[in-house]
C-alpha cells in the first residue's frame, strides 16, 4: 500500500484538476455563436454534461464549481434601488427610506447592502432575480414592525446611466421592477403564521 | 514516447510526494477560517441571518430551484427559520474550531458541508467568493494545516506526546495554488464586456466604481482618475490572463541555478513578485473603494499558499528581528493576507542569519556567509580542538561513508578541514577529496593545511551559497557535518546534491540532536525526520544510521544506481 499510495494520490489529484478544468472550460452558449458553430458547441456542452455526471453528486453536496466571474460585465445601463414608505391615511405621500449613496435616506443601509442580500435584490443582466419578491416582503415586514405609521412599502429600481466622465451616474427618473407590500396583507400573513404556531423572522 | 510519459508521470508523483513545513497551510487555515467566521458573524450582527437563509415570508431564501431534492438539512429538519439558524450556527461553530485548529479535519468537513447547505438555501446570495472559500476549506480538510498553531498540535505535543512531523505533505498547498491560478484565469476569460477591452476604452473599473450599488464613495473623483482607472482595467485583465504564468514564475524563482534566458530575465525583473504585488494591490484597492464584503479579504486569505514555507519563515525572521516576536506574528498574519508581497523583503537565495554566538562549540559553517568565519586561524582553535574527537568520533563518521580507494568525496562546508586527513587516507592516492566552503579564508586555510599535511589528493574549493560547488555527477560520496541546519532551502539543496553525486552515490549528514547540550540554539536544530524528508524530497532514499555519537545523529541518503551499498 505504501508504495502504491503516491501513485494513487497523484492519480486522484490529477483527476480532480482534470474534472475542474472540464467544469470550468468556457463553452459559449449556442445562441452566442454563429449558426454553423451552434451544433458544435451544443455537442461540446453535451459531452461535458456526460463527463461530469459521475461527479455531480459531490459537486452538489459541497456546491462546488470552477467557473468564476468577477464583474464579467461593466454595463453603463444600471439601476438604483429606491425603498419608499407611505404613511397611513395618505394616498400618494411616499417617503424615501433608502437609496444607495444617499446620506439623507440611508435606513438600514448596512443590512440592505450586506453582500448576500444585495445578491438577491441587485438586478442582473437578465433583470430581477427570483429572491426579489421575497426580499420586498421581508423588508416591508421589518418596516411595518417598527413603524406603526406606515401602511405601504414600495421598492423600485430607477434606471440610471453610468457616466464616469461626469462623476458617477445620471438618473433617468424612469422606474421599473416595482413591487409593493401593504400592511393589511402582511398582518394577515402574520396572523395566519401565529395561528399555525409558526415562528416569525428575526434571528 | 512511452519513456517520456513515464518520466512525466514520475515527476508528477514526486512533486505530489514532496513535504514541507506546514506554515503556508497553517496561515491559509487561520485566514480562511477568519474570513468565513467574520462574514458569518457580520451577518449575525446585522440581524440578517433569517432574512438571508430562511424561506419566504421570513426571509429571501427559497426552494424553487432545488434540483432534484432540497439540501439534506432542509430535508431532515424542514424548511423554516429554525433550520436556517441551526445550519448557520453549526457553520459558525465549525469555522471557530477550524480557526483555532480543534478537531481540525472534522471541523473543515463540517464547515464545507454547512457552507454548501447555506449556499443551497440562499443561492442568489452565494457568490463567487463563497464558492472559493468552500473549495479552500474542503482542500484544507485533507491537509495538515493543523500541524502548527492549533489546539490539535498542542494536544498531540503536550498530552499524547506524539507531536506532528516537522514536514507535512505539500500537495494540498499546490492544489490551493492551482485553484487560485485557475480562479483568476477563469475570471479573466469570462470578462466579455467591451468595457474591459480597448474597444470599450478600458472603462470597466470606472463604470464599476460609478455604480451606486457597489461603490463605496461618490464618483466626484472619478473624472480626474480616468487615465489611471483605464490603466487599472488593462492591468486587471492582464493580471488575470497571465495567472497561468505564476506557477512557471514560481518554479523559475525556486531554481535560479538552472539555465534559460527567460528564467534569468523573469527572475531579474522579479516578475513573480510583480504579479503577486499587483494581486495584493488589486484586492486592497477593491476593499478600499468598493463594498463587496468579505470578497477581497477572502481572496487574500489564500495568498499564503503562493509562498514556499521557507519564504514565510524568512519573512517572519526578518520581522522578528525588527519588531519582536508577538508583533511579528501579528504582522505576518496581516502581511500574509494583505501585504505579503510588500511587507516581506525579497529573499535572497540563501540569506545570512544573524551571527551565531561565538561559543557555540560547533562549526557555524560559512554556508550562511557569516563574516565571523573570516579568520580561519582563530576558528581552527575551536574546530580542530583535540577534545572534539571524543564526541565527534571522526573515524566512525568516515567509516559510515563506506569509502574505498579511488572514490571522489566532497566535504561540504568543510571549514578548517577537520575531516580532510581521514577522508584523504580513505580514498587513497587515486581518489580525490573536494573540500568546499563559501568563506574564502577557510578555503585559503584548507589549501595551506593540505600542503602542510602533504594531502596531495585534496582540493579546496570556494563554493557558491546555494549549490554544492562541484560539477554534476562528479563525486561518489558527500559529507556534511554540522552544516545542514544552516541551509535554508534544503529540499532544493538536496536536489542539487543529488545532481552532484554519481548514480549510486551516498551522502552522510551529521548534525546535532534536539536534546544535545552542544550545538546551535534549539530552534536552529533539525529533527532527523526532517533531514530524512528533505533528502527524500531531493530524490534520495534516506534513513537514520546506527552510530554511537553522543550528541549527533547521522542520516544517510542514497541515490539509486550501481554504487549503492
Amino acid at each position: 500500500m505504501s508504495r502504491a499510495w503516491p501513485h494513487v494520490r497523484a492519480s486522484l489529484v490529477a483527476l480532480a484538476i482534470l474534472v475542474g478544468l472540464i467544469d470550468g472550460c468556457p463553452i459559449p452558449s449556442a445562441k452566442s455563436v454563429s449558426p454553423e458553430w451552434s451544433d458544435t458547441v451544443k455537442s461540446w456542452a453535451r459531452a461535458r454534461r456526460i463527463v461530469m455526471t459521475p461527479f455531480k453528486p459531490l459537486g452538489e453536496l459541497l456546491r462546488l464549481r470552477q467557473t468564476w466571474k468577477l464583474f464579467p460585465t461593466a454595463r453603463i445601463e444600471q439601476h438604483r434601488m429606491w425603498v419608499e414608505a407611505r404613511k397611513s391615511g395618505t394616498k400618494d405621500d411616499w417617503e424615501i427610506l433608502y437609496r444607495p449613496h444617499d446620506a439623507e435616506h440611508s435606513m438600514w443601509a448596512d443590512r440592505i447592502e450586506y453582500r448576500r442580500l444585495r445578491g438577491v435584490w441587485n438586478p442582473g443582466t437578465k433583470g430581477t432575480r427570483s429572491g426579489y419578491g421575497p426580499f420586498v416582503e421581508w423588508l416591508a415586514g421589518e418596516i411595518f414592525e417598527r413603524r406603526a405609521d406606515i401602511d405601504r412599502v414600495r421598492v423600485r429600481m430607477e434606471k440610471i446611466v453610468i457616466d464616469p466622465g461626469m462623476g458617477g451616474f445620471v438618473p433617468s427618473g424612469m422606474f421599473e421592477l416595482e413591487k409593493t407590500q401593504g400592511r393589511m396583507r402582511w398582518k394577515r400573513q402574520r396572523d395566519k403564521e401565529a395561528a399555525a404556531g409558526g415562528k416569525r423572522g428575526g434571528s | 514516447m512511452r519513456e517520456r510519459a513515464k518520466r512525466i508521470w514520475s515527476a508528477w508523483v514526486a512533486l505530489l510526494d514532496r513535504r514541507e513545513k506546514p506554515t503556508a497551510l497553517v496561515l491559509a487555515r487561520i485566514l480562511v477560517a477568519t474570513a468565513v467566521l467574520g462574514d458569518l458573524l457580520y451577518a449575525w450582527s446585522l440581524d440578517v441571518v433569517v432574512a438571508v437563509w430562511a424561506p419566504p415570508p421570513h426571509g429571501t431564501g427559497y426552494a424553487s430551484i432545488w434540483d432534484p431534492l432540497p439540501p439534506f438539512m432542509v430535508r431532515w429538519f424542514g424548511p423554516g427559520v429554525d433550520t436556517a439558524e441551526l445550519v448557520f450556527w453549526i457553520a459558525v461553530a465549525a469555522a471557530a474550531l477550524l480557526l483555532i485548529g480543534a478537531a481540525t479535519r472534522v471541523s473543515a468537513v463540517v464547515l464545507a458541508l454547512m457552507l454548501a447547505q447555506l449556499g443551497h438555501m440562499a443561492p442568489e446570495g452565494d457568490r463567487g467568493i463563497d464558492f472559493l472559500l468552500r473549495t479552500a476549506v474542503a482542500i484544507l480538510a485533507f491537509s495538515s494545516s493543523h500541524a502548527r498553531w492549533s489546539v490539535d498540535a498542542w494536544l498531540r505535543r503536550r498530552v499524547f506526546k506524539r507531536p506532528f512531523a516537522e514536514l507535512v505533505p505539500a500537495w494540498p498547498r499546490y492544489l490551493l495554488f492551482a485553484q487560485v491560478v485557475w480562479m483568476y484565469f477563469s475570471a479573466g476569460h469570462n470578462k466579455g464586456d467591451r468595457a474591459w477591452g480597448p474597444l470599450g476604452h478600458f472603462k470597466a473599473l470606472a463604470n464599476i466604481l460609478s455604480d451606486p450599488h457597489f461603490a463605496r464613495f461618490d464618483g466626484d473623483w472619478i473624472p480626474y482618475a480616468m487615465p489611471l482607472l483605464a490603466i487599472g482595467t488593462a492591468t486587471t485583465l492582464l493580471f488575470e490572463w497571465t495567472s497561468p504564468l505564476l506557477p512557471i514564475l514560481t518554479w523559475w524563482h525556486a531554481t535560479p541555478e538552472r539555465p534559460g534566458r527567460l528564467r534569468r530575465i523573469a527572475n531579474k525583473l522579479r516578475l513573480r513578485w510583480v504579479w503577486i504585488g499587483i494581486g495584493v494591490f488589486f484586492h486592497i484597492g477593491i476593499a478600499v473603494t468598493m463594498r463587496l464584503g468579505v470578497f477581497p479579504w477572502g481572496m487574500l486569505a489564500l495568498y499564503p499558499v503562493l509562498f514556499h514555507p521557507d519564504e514565510i519563515a524568512r519573512a517572519a525572521r526578518w520581522l522578528r528581528a525588527r519588531v519582536g516576536r508577538t508583533a511579528a506574528a501579528v504582522l505576518l498574519l496581516f502581511a500574509a493576507c494583505g501585504g505579503g508581497g510588500a511587507a516581506a523583503p525579497e529573499p535572497a537565495p540563501q540569506p545570512a542569519q544573524r551571527p551565531p554566538p561565538v561559543d557555540h562549540g560547533h562549526h557555524h559553517t560559512a554556508l550562511d556567509g557569516n563574516p565571523l568565519f573570516a579568520n580561519a586561524d582563530e576558528w581552527a582553535k575551536v574546530f580542530d580542538d583535540p577534545g572534539r574527537a571524543a564526541w565527534q568520533k571522526p573515524d566512525e563518521v568516515v567509516a559510515l561513508l563506506a569509502l574505498s580507494p579511488g572514490m571522489r568525496v566532497v566535504d561540504i562546508g568543510a571549514g578548517t578541514g577537520y575531516f580532510l586527513e581521514r577522508l584523504s587516507r580513505a580514498v587513497g592516492g587515486k581518489g580525490r577529496v573536494l573540500a568546499t566552503d563559501i568563506a574564502p579564508d577557510m578555503v585559503r586555510y584548507m589549501k595551506e593545511r593540505a600542503a602542510r599535511e602533504k594531502l596531495g589528493n585534496v582540493e579546496a574549493i570556494l563554493a557558491p551559497t546555494d549549490d554544492v560547488g562541484v560539477p554534476a555527477g562528479s563525486v561518489d560520496r558527500a559529507l556534511i557535518v554540522d552544516v545542514w541546519h544552516h541551509i535554508h532551502q534544503r529540499e532544493r539543496y538536496a536536489a542539487n546534491l543529488a545532481r552532484a553525486l554519481r548514480p549510486g552515490g551516498m551522502v552522510a549528514i551529521v548534525d546535532f540532536t534536539l536534546e544535545s547540550r552542544r550545538g546551535p540554539p534549539r530552534d536552529h536544530r533539525l529533527a532527523p525526520d526532517t533531514v530524512i524528508a528533505e533528502l527524500r524530497a531531493g530524490g534520495f532514499t534516506a534513513e537514520l544510521a546506527s552510530e554511537s555519537l553522543p550528541d549527533q545523529y547521522v542520516v544517510i541518503g542514497r541515490l539509486p544506481g550501481p554504487l549503492a551499498k
